[in-house]
C-alpha cells in the first residue's frame, strides 16, 4: 500500500465533521456565566470557620495558613497534579509569610525547585526546560474588596508582576522575563492565587534569593534598589506601588555554583562591552544637527533624548519605567506612528541599510556586535542608548563595533 | 474569559474539539462532560501566553488534561496500578469496546468507516498522536507541546500507528 494512500484516507475520514449539540453549548455558555458570578462573591466561608478567624485575628500567620489554598491546591486546581503531589512533599518548603502594602495583603506561600516537577514541562526553542523553581502567592485587597476574577473585565487592567530575584545578579537583567518565566492566575473567593515558574534558582542557593511582587507587566526598575558592590536587592521605601519582597528560601545543599555560571553565560544578557574607553552621559545636553532633508530623522533623535536617565529593564519597553535597547528603540519609533518588531534582529530587517558610520544621520538605527544590542543614532558620532546598569544614556557611537546601519525616516 | 470571547472561541473551535472528544473517549456522554469541561476550564485557568500562542493546541492539551486525570481516578478507584512502562501502556489500553457509537453515529462511506474503526482500535497513545496529526492536523513539533512528549517519541508513535493501521486496512484501501 502506498504511504500517500493511507495519508489520504486518514485525513478523510476523521475530518473533523462533528459538532456538538446546540444545547450543550448553550449549557458551557450558562455554566461559565454561573461560575463568573460565584467568583465574585466575597467569601463562602462557612459560620465555624469565621468564627476562628477571630481568634485567630491576633497571629498573622496562622491567620495565613489555613485561610488560603495551600500550594498543592492551588497547583491541584491548575489542573497539575503532579506539582500538586510535590508540593505535598518534603522537598517543597511552605512559607506562609504575609507583607502588607499599598493596600494589598500579599502572602508567599510555598516554593519548590527540581527537575521534571510538573505535568507540563516548558519547551524553550524544542528542547525541555527540566530543572525549574515553583513558586505560589496569594494577593487579596486588604480592604476585603474581592479581586477581579480572571473572567472579568477588570482581571486584565490589573497586571502583577512576580518574580524570583538573585543577590549578585542585576535584577533588570535577571528575573522572569529573561529565565524563561511563565505564570497561571486563578481567583477563589476573592483572593488573587499566582503559580510563577522560571528555570531553577536553586543553583544560585549560596546567594540570597527573593521573590519581588509589584504591579506591571516588567520588572519596575524604581521599585528596589539593587546595590551593585554588595550584591543586595531591597525596596525603594520611596517607591509609590507595591514592592512587596519575600525571601525566598532555598536548599543551600542544591547551590551550584559552575552551573549557575554556565547558566548565566547561556543567556547571553552581559553585554561583554569593555569597562573602559568609552563614557556615558546620563544627562541628556546633546544639540541635535537639523539638517536640510534630515529633519524628520533629527524629531526622532530629539525625542528619544528626553528620555535619557530613565532606567533599564530587560524585556520592557516603557521610556519612562524601565525598558531594554530595542524596546527603547521600538518605542521611539512608535511615538512617530512607526510600528517596528521589540526584538533587535527583527529591527535589522526595517528602513533601508546606511552603508558607513560617516553617512549616518541622526535617528538612525545602529545595531552592533553585541548580541541584541541596538542605538538610535544623533550625529558627531554620538548615539542613545538603553544599557543595562546605565539605563537610557548617551555614549559614542563606536563604543562597541557597529554591525548595521539602517535608516527609517529621512 | 469573558462570554463573547467564550463564544467565539466555541465557534471557532468547537468542531475540533468535539470531534476529537468524541474519538478520543469513543462514548457520548463522556465526550460531551469532556467537550463541556475543556471549554470551562479554558474560561477558568488562563495561561494567557499558550492560550494567544496558538488557542487549538491550548484546547486540546486541556482536554487531554482532563481526560488523563479523570482516567487516573477511574483507576484509583479500581485499584489498578498504573502502568508506567510505555511499552506495557501501548498493549494495555488496546480495548475491544470501540466501534460502539462510533458505527451508530457516522453516515459516511464504508472506507471511511473502516478507517475510523481501526483507528478506533489503536491503543489510546497511539490514537491521541494520530488524531492531532490527521484530525486536528498539527504539526509533529505541535503534538509534542501539546501532550509533552519529545518529538521524537511523537514520531515513532506515529510510524507504529501507521504501520498497524496499514495492517489492519490492508483489505480495505
Amino acid at each position: 500500500m502506498k504511504e500517500k494512500i493511507l495519508d489520504d484516507a486518514l485525513r478523510q475520514a476523521l475530518a473533523p465533521q462533528e459538532e456538538a449539540d446546540v444545547w450543550l453549548n448553550q449549557r458551557i455558555l450558562k455554566r461559565a456565566e454561573e461560575k463568573r458570578t460565584a467568583g465574585g462573591r466575597k467569601s463562602r466561608l462557612p459560620a465555624a470557620v469565621a468564627a476562628v478567624l477571630l481568634l485567630c485575628a491576633g497571629s498573622v500567620t496562622a491567620y495565613a495558613a489555613w485561610k488560603y489554598l495551600s500550594p498543592s491546591d492551588v497547583a491541584e486546581e491548575m489542573q497539575d497534579a503532579e506539582l500538586a503531589e510535590v508540593f505535598q512533599s518534603a522537598q517543597a518548603t511552605a512559607v506562609y509569610e504575609t507583607q502588607s502594602c499599598e493596600g494589598y495583603r500579599v502572602t508567599l506561600l510555598g516554593v519548590v525547585s527540581g527537575e521534571g516537577l510538573s505535568e507540563y514541562p516548558r519547551y524553550q526553542n524544542g528542547t525541555l526546560a527540566q530543572d525549574r523553581t515553583y513558586a505560589v502567592v496569594a494577593i487579596e485587597k486588604e480592604d476585603g474588596a474581592p479581586m477581579p476574577d480572571i473572567s472579568e473585565e477588570g482581571y486584565g487592567e490589573l497586571e502583577f508582576f512576580v518574580s524570583p530575584l538573585i543577590a549578585g545578579y542585576d535584577p533588570a537583567l535577571y528575573n522572569l522575563a529573561s529565565m524563561s518565566g511563565n505564570y497561571m492566575d486563578m481567583v477563589q473567593d476573592g483572593v488573587l492565587y499566582r503559580l510563577v515558574e522560571c528555570d531553577t534558582v536553586e543553583i544560585f542557593a549560596d546567594h540570597e534569593i527573593y521573590l519581588c511582587v509589584t504591579e506591571g507587566t516588567f520588572y519596575p526598575a524604581e521599585a528596589y534598589r539593587y546595590d551593585r558592590l554588595t550584591g543586595e536587592i531591597g525596596r525603594n521605601e520611596d517607591y509609590e506601588g507595591l514592592n512587596a519582597l519575600f525571601g525566598l528560601p532555598m536548599d543551600a545543599a542544591g547551590a551550584d555554583p559552575q552551573k549557575a555560571a554556565e547558566y548565566i553565560e547561556s543567556l547571553g544578557l552581559e553585554t561583554d562591552i569593555p569597562e573602559e574607553g568609552w563614557e556615558v552621559e546620563t544627562d541628556g545636553a546633546f544639540e541635535v544637527e537639523i539638517t536640510e532633508g534630515h529633519q524628520k530623522g533629527a524629531e526622532v533623535a530629539e525625542y528619544a533624548l528626553q528620555f535619557v536617565g530613565n532606567p533599564y529593564s530587560w524585556g520592557s519597553d516603557s521610556l519612562t519605567d524601565g525598558t531594554d535597547s530595542s524596546g527603547f528603540t521600538k518605542s521611539v519609533y512608535a511615538y512617530f506612528g512607526i510600528c517596528i518588531p521589540h526584538d533587535s534582529r527583527g529591527q535589522r530587517e526595517v528602513g533601508t541599510k546606511v552603508d558607513a558610520l560617516d553617512k549616518a544621520m541622526p535617528g538612525d538605527l545602529i545595531f552592533y556586535e553585541t548580541p541584541a544590542h541596538v542605538a538610535i543614532y544623533l550625529g558627531e558620532g554620538k548615539i542613545v542608548h538603553a544599557m543595562p546598569e546605565h539605563g537610557i544614556c548617551i555614549s559614542e557611537a563606536e563604543f562597541d563595533d557597529v554591525s548595521e546601519i539602517r535608516r527609517i525616516r529621512d | 474569559m469573558t462570554k463573547q470571547e467564550l463564544e467565539q472561541c466555541i465557534e471557532e473551535y468547537g468542531r475540533d474539539i468535539y470531534s476529537f472528544c468524541r474519538y478520543l473517549t469513543n462514548d457520548l456522554p463522556e465526550a460531551e462532560d469532556l467537550y463541556q469541561d475543556t471549554f470551562l476550564l479554558a474560561t477558568e485557568v488562563k495561561e494567557r501566553i499558550e492560550y494567544n500562542r496558538n488557542p487549538k493546541s491550548y484546547l486540546l492539551s486541556i482536554a487531554l488534561r482532563i481526560w488523563k486525570n479523570k482516567k487516573r481516578k477511574y483507576a484509583w478507584r479500581k485499584r489498578i496500578a498504573d502502568v508506567r512502562s510505555a511499552d506495557d501502556a501501548l498493549e494495555a489500553d488496546s480495548g475491544g469496546t470501540a466501534e460502539l457509537s462510533l458505527e451508530e453515529q457516522i453516515l459516511a462511506t464504508e472506507k471511511d468507516e473502516s478507517v475510523r474503526i481501526a483507528v478506533s482500535h489503536l491503543p489510546e497513545k497511539l490514537k491521541i498522536v494520530v488524531l492531532l496529526f490527521y484530525m486536528e492536523e498539527l504539526t509533529t513539533a505541535q503534538i509534542a507541546e501539546v501532550i509533552k512528549i519529545p518529538v521524537g517519541t511523537v514520531l515513532s508513535r506515529l510510524h507504529e500507528a501507521r504501520k498497524r493501521l496499514k495492517k489492519e486496512l490492508e483489505d480495505v484501501l
